[in-house]
């Protein structure tokens, strides 16, 4: 099975899910700034790394798991993806598209924004952990529901 | 054999023109009842995306599609592309991006189409304004030809 974590840019909440799946992070506790920062790809992706599929590991079952940045698609991008997917291949069950959006608060939209987009990355990336890890058992709970239900 | 898909915001207006042009069911000047005649035209329920029809055959054997992607076909092209070589998909694919054919009177249309009481005006005011978008959309399914 192959998971796809996704988000607005893959740079926050999709690293965060995954690195959480991957167990590169520890689910019952708030991981530190040093943990977090030294996940591949969190804040570190721009605004044409959009629509990327990007490898992130193999989890402990074998499983592939990997981020993208879906921008305001919000939900639409699984089905989009989905319907892409039945007619490049005639089924749709080969990946499981996770939207971590949900899980966003308005640290993390703002963090984001200030670092990602405006370039201020010193402010910004002291916002977006903050922002990670008030909703950081939100993501943990998100990706081992993904984890037990493969 | 390659797959074509036409791409637009909701998959049922300019993309939906251009994969009927592209597989002869409309010619490059339809009427307006021909545009409503279309199966799927304006067939949305809502403003969800991922909707997908599957037009027919061009004359060269091509599977031709239609696909709603809201306003970030970009992402979707470049997504769907590495998805292809994740799981190693070696058929052809083809993107066409219509979305920019779709006039602002046919997105007013579009939302209209989701009110009762305007819902078959709306249907055919995109129908009306599609007709005059239809040059163009022509020529984006044309330059599949020369590239």
């Amino acid at each position: 099975m192959k998971f796809i974590y996704n988000c607005y840019g893959a740079a926050h909440s999709s690293v965060t899910a995954a690195g959480l799946h991957l167990d590169l992070l520890p689910p019952e506790r708030p991981a530190s700034n040093q943990e977090l920062l030294s996940l591949p790809y969190y804040d570190a992706t721009t605004d044409p790394d959009h629509g990327r599929v990007r490898f992130m590991g193999f989890d402990a079952g074998g499983n592939e798991v990997y981020i993208t940045g879906k921008r305001n698609l919000g939900s639409s991008y699984g089905k989009i993806m989905r319907a892409y997917l039945r007619i490049a291949t005639g089924r749709d069950d080969q990946i499981v598209f996770i939207n971590t959006m949900p899980y966003v608060n308005i640290f993390m939209v703002i963090g984001g924004f200030l670092s990602r987009r405006l370039g201020f990355n010193r402010l910004g990336r002291y916002i977006i952990l903050c922002g990670t890890r008030i909703s950081y058992r939100k993501f943990a709970m998100l990706a081992h529901q993904v984890k037990t239900m493969n | 054999m390659t797959k074509i898909i036409f791409l637009d915001q909701l998959g049922c207006y300019a993309s939906l023109l251009a994969a009927s042009y592209r597989t002869g069911k409309i010619g490059a000047r339809p009427s307006v009842r021909e545009i409503l005649g279309l199966r799927g035209f304006a067939s949305h329920r809502d403003l969800s995306l991922g909707y997908s029809i599957y037009l027919g055959l061009d004359s060269e054997g091509n599977q031709v599609y239609t696909m709603g992607t809201g306003g970030e076909v970009k992402v979707i092209e470049v997504s769907a592309s590495d998805i292809n070589k994740i799981l190693g998909i070696r058929s052809s694919l083809r993107f066409v991006d219509v979305s920019s054919c779709n006039p602002v009177a046919v997105r007013v249309c579009s939302y209209l189409r989701l009110v009762g009481p305007l819902n078959k005006w709306a249907r055919y005011g995109a129908a009306f304004f599609l007709r005059a978008a239809m040059p163009r959309i022509s020529r984006e399914v044309e330059r599949i030809e020369q590239e």
